[in-house]
């Protein structure tokens, strides 16, 4: 058996794996954030289970950046996707605001809480999460509230990684497929520097500008008065070549310094800081 | 926590290397200092990987988190 057989044969058997996750689960509640994994996750349970049998409900905050709102009413839209879009109030829970290494715990306790009570009034019976393979090891406080609320992750149970998923979706035909990851504007926010609405629009607004310059792999760090921007190594070009721009387009945005990392963008360079004791990470399922 | 010195220390180091710093500033403190190199405009396109890796890891050795480029350079 050739490698490339072999490999779609794993493909194939994950793929089927998938079906047979969410076919367990009869009915499903998406936490549907407008990612690459969400979206997808969504579009096959609609495939596997029908239209009736599922929603995808987006958890709308200041945390969530605006552009990934739009991206998911937008995807919902075009791929006619029962879908719902919730207020949640993580901002309201003190623990959370305070922004700790494990903010996303209680950000998760909030979105698993609201969307439980979704699928009970909605006769749904689980609620399901975009977690995939390539998470696994990763620091994830998130999963333990999800694990508290009986959330399921069918792309992590049927051992999908995050290529395989954009692969199919861009069989799919979804948009999201080349998406880059994007977290919520909090992990912005270094850890012990207090969430708030208006740092939050403030990173929101100064990612907004970068966008339209053309960079499309990239974060704002939050540090008071400093932007300090990571692009993608493949971007550092593009950043330069707009730099007048740039920082005319971060200073509207508040900021009195705009800074280019030298290092570049990171997934999970926030969490660099962390000690080992620190860490929650995500097993396999 | 990072201070005056290890900036006019890092700038030192990075001319030695070659680099025609203008100035170093120091920000933030605690988990997360922040070496801010000003060069001139001039410099910065022709920064490369290897430019970039290399002051970045002095930065480091220098006791700073982050390496970043002050984007509001001089013009020279």
């Amino acid at each position: 058996m050739s490698p490339s057989s072999g490999e779609s044969t794993v493909v194939q058997s994950k793929r089927q794996h998938l079906v047979r996750v969410l076919e367990e689960c009869e009915s499903v509640v998406v936490g549907y954030s407008g990612g690459v994994d969400s979206v997808f996750l969504a579009a096959i349970a609609v495939r596997t289970l029908g239209r009736d049998r599922v929603l995808a409900a987006t958890g709308t905050s200041a945390s969530l950046a605006s552009w990934m709102a739009e991206t998911a009413r937008d995807v919902a839209l075009r791929f006619d996707l029962p879908w719902l879009e919730i207020a949640t109030d993580e901002m309201g829970d003190a623990r959370y605001a305070a922004n700790p290494s494990n903010r996303c715990y209680f950000c998760k306790l909030e979105l698993w809480s609201v969307l439980a009570r979704v699928a009970a009034e909605r006769g749904l019976r689980t609620v399901v999460d975009g977690a995939n393979a390539d998470d696994v090891g990763d620091h994830r406080p998130g999963a333990l509230a999800a694990a508290e609320h009986g959330v399921r992750s069918p792309l992590l149970e049927a051992g999908l990684t995050k290529q395989e998923i954009r692969e199919w979706s861009r069989e799919l035909g979804l948009p999201t497929w080349d998406q880059p990851a994007a977290p919520c504007l909090a992990s912005r926010i270094p850890y012990g520097t207090a969430v708030t609405p208006a740092r939050l629009r403030q990173i929101e607004a100064a990612e907004r500008a970068l966008r339209g310059l053309g960079l499309r792999d990239f974060r704002v760090r939050h540090h008071d008065a400093a932007a300090r921007i990571e692009v993608h190594p493949t971007e550092w070009d593009v950043a330069l070549s707009a730099r007048e721009a740039l920082v005319r387009a971060v200073r509207a945005a508040g900021y009195d310094r705009v800074l280019l990392d030298l290092q570049g963008y990171r997934r999970g360079a926030l969490n660099d800081s962390l000690e080992a004791g620190q860490l929650v990470q995500l097993g396999r399922a | 926590m990072a201070g005056g010195r290890d900036a006019r220390a890092l700038a030192a180091s990075l001319r030695g290397l070659g680099y025609p710093v203008v100035e170093v500033d120091s920000l933030g403190g605690g988990a997360e200092t922040i070496a801010v190199v000003r060069l001139p405009v001039s410099a910065l396109p022709s920064l490369g990987t290897d430019d970039r890796d290399a002051i970045a890891r002095l930065v480091r050795e220098h006791g700073f988190r982050h390496a970043t480029l002050d984007l509001d350079a001089p013009p020279q």
